[in-house]
């Protein structure tokens, strides 16, 4: 792909924004330089606080009025936006440049039928009548393939999924064959395998339309699945740019190579940490001197700390780092293959296997085909609730010391299990026996006093902190709880405190004086105040920034291999869930699919559910040979779940039978167990190639 | 492990210093106030003359030096009066809202926490309560009880309550579901130190901006209990009374207008003040940085 003139379609020359009110500016986008040709995608990736989003909102003019672009300019076609008129940008938005934003429940009008909205630009832009636009909107609908798009003209954005809202906003932004689309984050708010879907839509949108594209991500691997040429933002500067590929296999920031290893992939195990990046990323306005990076850099030089590098062509790309550019590459570049922590298979025989197959086991918890119903109520009164079948029939075993991953995606089921292994949501059949107790009908004291023993990590690091309680009294009120005397509460406090990393100075703060990856800190510290057996932790790191990510799972690795704790960690995300887990249970609508151990889930999935959430993962290496499953549609509706299996709706490989007969959790020959009635099938050679794989309906 | 970020906490003197500094309306709220809590209190001292003493030959006299405010049919200096009737209405407000809102937040806490039952039962009472105009139910009770001082608090206190459990009813129906309260519960704590310890500090400063804002509709309340001679004794001075017995003689425009103005100063001065707290409480109009 080329440009066809040597005018780029858009060219950014040092954009420089700051926020905040006047005489308190802090500069949050600190020079950013690039251009971008017709028809070429290009990505930007960068932690929250980066910059990123400021960059593309200035670029289509859309700052929200606490940011200011102070100097730069934005050549659109060879026209400066930064300085056209507020009638020629109404003229240039959504007819040659369209944006698509992160929330379609937020972004779409609520109150306007999806139809209306889609058809929106072409009316403004006076590219057609009312019939035409009515009939290229529905056109538009279809090609992105939702379902019935006659009927979805007429309805509402809160009828639709999060996936067909983001469909439809993407049919919006498409609708008057703009030239440039903005993407911001447009596929965060999805889940795992409607992720997929969007990406793939993404990728061909380009290939198709020839359509330019600026896709803004926190995530790597979804800009590398869909963009040629990638920028990497930190503090506010572009620290690397080039092509994907390059910059993927051998970056050359110590950033973009911090944050390409600090994330395990499908393969990684416990065996080794993870190479988390230390330290947070620097607040604005508060940045340190010389090159940002520098305290948290592994190959930092005296002078990194006294003065700023720029970004400058080295080799084939652009890197803003001295050392990089000093010699041309990172210095460990050739060193560090040695010790990825990509897994040998002997070393994870060793972990997943040995851990509760050799050693004398102790059932620490056990759950015997655990049910769990809410009701929600009917909207006509008298009448029954309706059911939702959170939990069916669930059967799981957690050793002492083990480490159990739980994998599914949202209504998959997975928080309520946490829930009600908690004791916070009763169950209506099944037993669950914990330290040889049966505890699903205990009440009161005798709760209570197993409550001693297994405590929850819950997922908002925000919202699961008390806003009014200082540190150490959050840390402290699981020990209240149990009546322990004053001297020992304050020793232990100091004691978890220094165990989570934070130190017992954090104590006096506030919550909100404190980042995401420190008030999860605490509250881990909270959880192992009271030395648990038993933890559950509920998504504990999806709320987190990519580099907070590794130091909380690092954290998780070492206190559970300290303490010797059981764990139970739940994920949408299946290699973070691997990463921890000697066993996983995949969910899929309140029943486990899938359960067996991490080696064998990930590496030789039978069920296809397990194969297409790991096939969502957008991966930065080629994926050789995988099988490779695009599930259409979204997930059913827990409320009436489909009869027989309730996978089936979505599977590529249904038959009759599936329609029938709900599959057993069945015993496979290799020791794990599968619900499904041709397991593996994805796996073999005739059915693996590429299998009856469905376009979006 | 290195972090780079550390706040100090800072001192709730030094922050509220340094609002004052930067929100003249919450200054000129405090200031009024203030400045109307020393008059009465040192009514004492700044009264010219006692205001319960007769002068029969210097009635009706319009305001002067000698009578800042005039005097009233009785001859009694008005200024002397409305310091002094300050004494009886504005304890008297802080009285009814400082109980009715204690009251409510214990009940709508019970009811929002409680069981169904429980729930259910609290608020359709207070639903009832809620039917009732205030001031009619007030004066029934009043009436009921006998018009004086004591008698007005506690019928307006009674009738006070229910919007605080509607309110804060609310509030622990949302604050139930958050997080740190699963977590409370997860780790032991009982429901009633949930309650009591979580739950309602978290709620405690939307109840507090409400009542601040209720105290000036509690002196308006508490006057117009006297007004309509369900207060306050005569001859023992209070504004609403004194706006009453100056309604009769409407030529002499400073018998009822000096304590008029007092209630409408002060009823200001509070909702300014509750407006003030609401937005510094608001992280989105600016309260926090």
């Amino acid at each position: 792909m080329q440009s066809k003139s040597s005018v780029p379609l858009l060219s950014v020359e040092d954009l420089r924004i700051a926020v905040g009110q006047r005489g308190h500016q802090k500069e949050a986008v600190r020079g950013i330089s690039f251009d971008l040709g017709s028809g070429q995608t290009f990505g930007i990736v960068g932690e929250s606080g980066s910059g990123k989003t400021l960059t593309v909102l200035a670029i289509s003019r859309l700052l929200p009025s606490a940011a200011q672009v102070t100097s730069g300019k934005v050549y659109f076609k060879g026209e400066d936006l930064i300085r056209a008129s507020s009638t020629r940008l109404a003229e240039i938005r959504g007819r040659q440049i369209s944006v698509v934003f992160q929330d379609s429940l937020t972004s779409l009008n609520p109150v306007m039928r999806i139809g209306t909205q889609v058809r929106e630009p072409l009316l403004l832009h006076r590219l057609a009548d009312r019939q035409d636009a009515n009939a290229a909107a529905e056109e538009e609908l279809r090609r992105l393939g939702i379902p019935d798009p006659s009927r979805a003209m007429t309805g509402y954005p809160h009828e639709f999924s999060g996936g067909m809202r983001q469909r439809a906003m993407i049919a919006g932004a498409l609708i008057a064959s703009p030239e440039l689309i903005i993407a911001d984050e447009p596929t965060t708010a999805l889940d795992a395998t409607v992720q997929a879907q969007i990406i793939d839509i993404w990728s061909t949108l380009n290939s198709e339309l020839g359509v330019a594209l600026i896709l803004v991500s926190h995530d790597l691997g979804v800009v590398s699945e869909v963009c040629d040429t990638v920028a990497v933002m930190y503090a506010g500067q572009i620290v690397e740019t080039g092509p994907t590929r390059l910059l993927l296999s051998n970056a050359k920031h110590p950033y973009t190579e911090a944050l390409l290893e600090s994330m395990p992939s499908a393969t990684t195990i416990g065996t080794y940490r993870l190479k988390a990046i230390p330290g947070e990323p620097p607040m604005l306005g508060a940045l340190p001197s010389g090159c940002p990076f520098h305290s948290r850099c592994r190959y930092r030089q005296e002078f990194c700390v006294s003065r700023e590098p720029r970004l400058e062509q080295v080799g084939d790309r652009k890197v803003a780092c001295w050392v990089a550019q000093e010699r041309g590459e990172l210095p460990a570049a050739t060193a560090k293959v040695a010790d990825a922590p990509r897994t040998p298979h002997s070393a994870s025989a060793i972990t997943s296997g040995a851990l509760f197959k050799e050693r004398p086991t102790k059932e620490l918890l056990i759950l015997d085909k655990v049910t769990c119903h809410h009701l929600m109520p009917n909207r006509w009164p008298f009448l029954p609730p309706a059911r939702v079948h959170a939990l069916d029939d669930v059967s799981l075993t957690v050793q002492k010391g083990e480490v159990l991953g739980v994998a599914g995606e949202s209504g998959c089921g997975k928080s309520t299990l946490a829930r009600c292994v908690l004791r916070l949501t009763d169950i209506d059949e099944g037993r669950i026996v914990f330290r040889g107790e049966e505890i699903s009908s205990l009440g009161g004291e005798a709760l209570r006093h197993v409550r001693r023993h297994m405590q929850p990590v819950l997922q908002d690091p925000y919202g699961s902190l008390n806003p009014r309680a200082r540190v150490t009294e959050i840390v402290e009120e699981p020990l209240l709880a149990h009546g322990i005397e004053q001297k020992q509460r304050q020793d232990r406090v100091a004691e978890v405190l220094d165990l989570v990393g934070l130190g017992i100075r954090f104590g006096r703060h506030l919550p909100h004086q404190l980042s995401g990856g420190q008030r999860q800190r605490v509250g881990i510290a909270r959880a192992i105040a009271l030395n648990p057996e038993l933890i559950v932790a509920d998504e504990p790191i999806s709320a987190l920034d990519v580099s907070i990510q590794a130091q909380i799972l690092n954290l998780f690795r070492d206190l559970q291999r300290q303490l010797n704790l059981s764990l139970i960690f739940i994920s949408h995300d299946l290699r973070i869930v691997r990463y921890l887990s000697s066993n996983i249970a995949i969910m899929f609508l309140g029943q486990i699919v899938e359960y067996g151990s991490g080696e064998d889930i990930c590496e030789a999935p039978l069920h296809p559910y397990t194969v297409a959430l790991l096939s969502s993962v957008p991966v930065m290496e080629e994926r050789a040979g995988r099988q490779r499953i695009v599930l259409s549609g979204e997930p059913p509706s827990p409320i009436s779940p489909p009869s027989g299996c309730r996978f089936r709706t979505r599977c590529p490989y249904a038959a009759a039978i599936c329609a029938e007969i709900a599959p057993e959790l069945q015993q496979m020959p290799s020791g794990r167990r599968v619900a499904c009635h041709f397991p593996g099938v994805s796996g073999t050679p005739n059915g693996g190639e590429r299998g009856p794989r469905l376009a979006a309906n | 492990m290195t972090i780079s970020i550390v706040h100090q906490p800072d001192s709730i003197i030094r922050r509220s210093l340094d609002r004052l500094a930067h929100d003249p309306q919450l200054a000129i709220s405090v200031a009024l106030i203030f400045a109307w809590m020393l008059a009465i209190a040192g009514a004492g001292i700044l009264a010219p003359a006692s205001p319960l003493a007769q002068n029969v030959l210097d009635r009706l006299q319009p305001p002067s030096l000698g009578h800042p405010f005039g005097t009233d049919q009785l001859g009694r200096d008005v200024f002397s009066r409305v310091l002094y009737g300050g004494r009886a209405s504005v304890p008297a407000a802080i009285a009814v809202v400082v109980m009715g809102a204690s009251f409510g937040t214990i009940v709508g806490g019970l009811a929002g926490y409680g069981g169904r039952v429980t729930d259910e039962f609290l608020a359709r009472l207070t639903d009832m309560m809620l039917a009732f105009p205030v001031l009619v139910l007030a004066m029934a009770v009043a009436a009921a009880l006998g018009a004086s001082l004591i008698h007005g608090v506690v019928a307006l206190t009674a009738v006070w309550w229910p919007q605080y459990v509607r309110v804060c009813r609310g509030l622990v129906l949302e604050l139930r579901e958050r997080e740190f309260v699963t977590a409370s519960k997860a780790s032991g704590r009982t429901s009633i130190a949930i309650l009591f310890r979580i739950i309602l500090p978290n709620a405690l400063p939307t109840l507090l901006v409400m009542a601040a804002i209720d105290i000036g509709r509690a002196i308006l309340n508490f006057s117009i209990l006297s007004f309509l001679g369900l207060g306050a004794r005569p001859p023992d001075p209070e504004w609403g009374s004194m706006v009453s017995s100056g309604a009769e003689v409407m030529d002499q425009w400073w018998v009822a207008t000096f304590p008029g103005l007092s209630i409408l100063c002060l009823v200001f001065a509070f909702n300014l003040l509750g407006d003030s707290i609401r937005d510094a409480m608001d992280p989105w109009v600016g309260g926090r940085r």
